[in-house]
């Protein structure tokens, strides 16, 4: 990836000769540069800055609302309440100079936004303290961030909306601990798709949309895990349908540019981690749940669940649709996988036999290994082929797991799949080192 | 520049918003405090950490629980209104349960945690009593003292005003708690 992105550079920088010397013309100059794309610059030094000044934010943030949670009851109510609007207005101030001076300063912009999502929290904490108000903690933490959400849109800051991010996991987690309704956090949770997908759109190659990809996968994957955690294991379809969704989700916006990358190997390692779980027929024990009266899943929550599962799964068949459209077959496999799960999981409703979606699973796994093992041949791409022996080894190391055999047994087993693939790579290394 | 005057001016109401919602929530407490009728309650304490919101005692209300004809009318996490009375000691007295509040009588929104056998065990959402972190570990240990079964000496007082509670005070021993600590 860096050898290209340093060949690109030097190609870019080789053009004005090339056309003063009348090798090529300037329109094909423009043609190559159109095809190329931009190249991502990563300043070191603005990137840090930038870092630091959130962390500076955070610290004297978190300092903030440490000093308030002392509790000062020397003070009046009426003093406390004057304290607690402070920070908030010096950050609405420094948010207002950051928009008329320094727009486009990242550090600015990022540590500010940070400051004031602190400064909301800090606020409503203080006024919560002083009334001695308890119980409704779902409310406070609803109110705190519902306004500090609009610190994402003004500054656009993607610390702040990482920050609101994780305050909704937050949330839902509570609401889901407490058996409350996270309604509100859904609401919040859509209030930010807008500006993730502005950012997507404004800023292609940038750094930053490596952070706010990681934010949104981790984010996906934790309240796929929290709406389909109450049993019936509808978490089979949720991660399956998950992964798909990332990793082809990753092919049609180009995996070899930020941030698709981070996409197609996140949904790739989610695809195999849950495919090797659910190859255990231990896994598949669902269908003895249908006898049970679940009382969540007669609440209208529960349709919040099924709607988020079905939607999960409803993306990965469209962008597997997608993708069919635009001809790249050899990805279509791994984004089989949500089809793979429900389909699975019918069936073990269905028939009540486990061994039957663990083997759908193992031969999932295994189709997946030969085609990254065959695609790593055709490219000549080790990394490819590691990839391929990985899933096959890891395949027949956990049907070892399954089985009744011996200690001994297993050890040399594994110590043999580990020197084949010690071997394998060296042969490769030198058959390509060879060509 | 039009642009810039149309960010300047979310900012400003975002800004407004920002400030206008806590100050509707300290002018409704506030309201209460000055304005209600005051209740005493019998309470039982733990002491946990809200990283949020400061190191507080926590209260549990010994009434908090009332009997009615038709517990199937309620469910978990229902908001309902238990009408206030005072019992001959002066402490607070539930006299009735529904779902809308009682006309002319002072009463308090609360919520149903569970139901069991015509009874409704109630949560008021006034669970936590701020206190300074060096006091509150204090306050917790006059307070068990004083909250069992053969010394009960402990309670909060209450504003209530339309169906709000606020808690105003904690007393140990007949003192308010910060008083008491010190002695």
């Amino acid at each position: 990836m860096d050898k290209k992105k340093k060949f690109i550079k030097w190609l870019y920088s080789e053009l004005p000769s090339l056309i003063s010397g009348g090798v090529i013309s300037e329109e094909n100059a423009r043609k190559i540069k159109t095809h190329y794309g931009e190249i991502s610059e990563v300043n070191t030094g603005k990137l840090a800055l930038a870092i630091l000044s959130v962390t500076g934010a955070l610290l004297i943030g978190g300092g903030i609302i440490l000093l308030l949670a002392h509790n000062w009851e020397s003070m009046t109510r009426e003093y406390r309440a004057v304290i607690s609007f402070i920070p908030l207005i010096i950050s609405q101030i420094l948010a207002c100079y950051v928009m008329l001076k320094k727009r486009e300063s990242a550090a600015w912009t990022e540590s500010v936004a940070t400051a004031w999502t602190v400064s909301v929290i800090a606020c409503m904490s203080l006024i919560c303290q002083t009334y001695n108000l308890g119980g409704d903690f779902n409310f406070f933490w609803f109110i705190c961030i519902g306004l500090s959400l609009p610190a994402v849109y003004l500054l656009n800051s993607i610390t702040a909306c990482i920050l609101c991010m994780a305050g909704i996991i937050f949330g839902l987690g509570y609401s889901r601990w407490e058996n409350e309704n996270p309604f509100y956090f859904w609401g919040l949770a859509t209030a930010t798709a807008p500006y993730i997908c502005y950012s997507y759109h404004k800023y292609k190659n940038s750094m930053r949309n490596i952070y706010l990809s990681f934010a949104v996968i981790g984010f996906l994957t934790i309240t796929a895990g929290m709406v389909s955690g109450n049993g019936l294991g509808v978490w089979v379809i949720s991660f399956s349908s998950l992964f798909a969704s990332i990793y082809l989700a990753s092919v049609i916006i180009d995996n070899e540019k930020i941030p698709g990358w981070v996409f197609k190997y996140a949904g790739m390692t989610g695809i195999i981690i849950v495919s090797v779980i659910l190859s255990f027929k231990t896994q598949w024990h669902f269908h003895s749940y249908r006898s049970y009266e679940l009382l969540p899943y007669k609440e209208l929550k529960a349709y919040i669940e099924y709607a988020y599962t079905g939607a999960l799964l409803l993306f990965s068949i469209v962008f597997l649709f997608r993708l069919f459209v635009m001809k790249k077959y050899e990805s279509l496999l791994w984004g089989l996988s949500g089809l793979v799960g429900v389909t699975a999981y019918v069936i073990d409703m269905l028939s009540e036999t486990p061994e039957i979606p663990a083997l759908m699973f193992s031969i999932f796994l295994a189709a997946l290994g030969v085609l990254m093992l065959v695609r790593g041949f055709k490219l000549k791409s080790i990394f490819r082929m590691n990839w391929g022996i990985i899933i096959i080894a890891l395949l027949i190391l956990m049907r070892f797991f399954d089985s009744n055999i011996d200690f001994i047994v297993k050890g040399l087993v594994f110590m043999l799949i580990g020197i084949i693939i010690l071997v394998f790579n060296l042969f490769l290394a030198k058959r390509i080192k060879a060509n | 520049m039009s642009k810039k005057i149309l960010l300047i001016g979310v900012l400003a109401i975002t800004a407004i918003a920002q400030i206008l919602i806590p100050l509707s929530v300290i002018s409704k407490w506030e309201n209460v405090l000055k304005n209600g009728v005051q209740y005493k309650f019998k309470t039982a304490p733990v002491d946990p950490y809200d990283a949020f919101r400061g190191r507080y005692v926590a209260l549990r209300f010994e009434q908090d629980k009332i009997k009615v004809n038709d517990e199937k009318k309620y469910y978990r996490k229902q908001n309902i209104f238990v009408t206030l009375d005072t019992d001959k000691d002066g402490y607070v007295k539930l006299s009735g349960a529904d779902i809308v509040p009682p006309a002319g009588k002072d009463y308090l929104k609360a919520q149903v945690n569970w139901t069991n056998k015509k009874e409704l065990h109630l949560d008021y959402a006034l669970n936590r009593y701020y206190m300074n972190e060096h006091d509150a570990p204090k306050a917790e240990k006059a307070y068990w003292k004083n909250s069992r079964r053969e010394n009960k000496n402990a309670y909060v007082t209450v504003r209530v005003l339309n169906g709000c509670g606020v808690i105003e005070k904690l007393y140990i021993d007949g003192k308010p708690v910060e008083e008491y600590i010190k002695k």
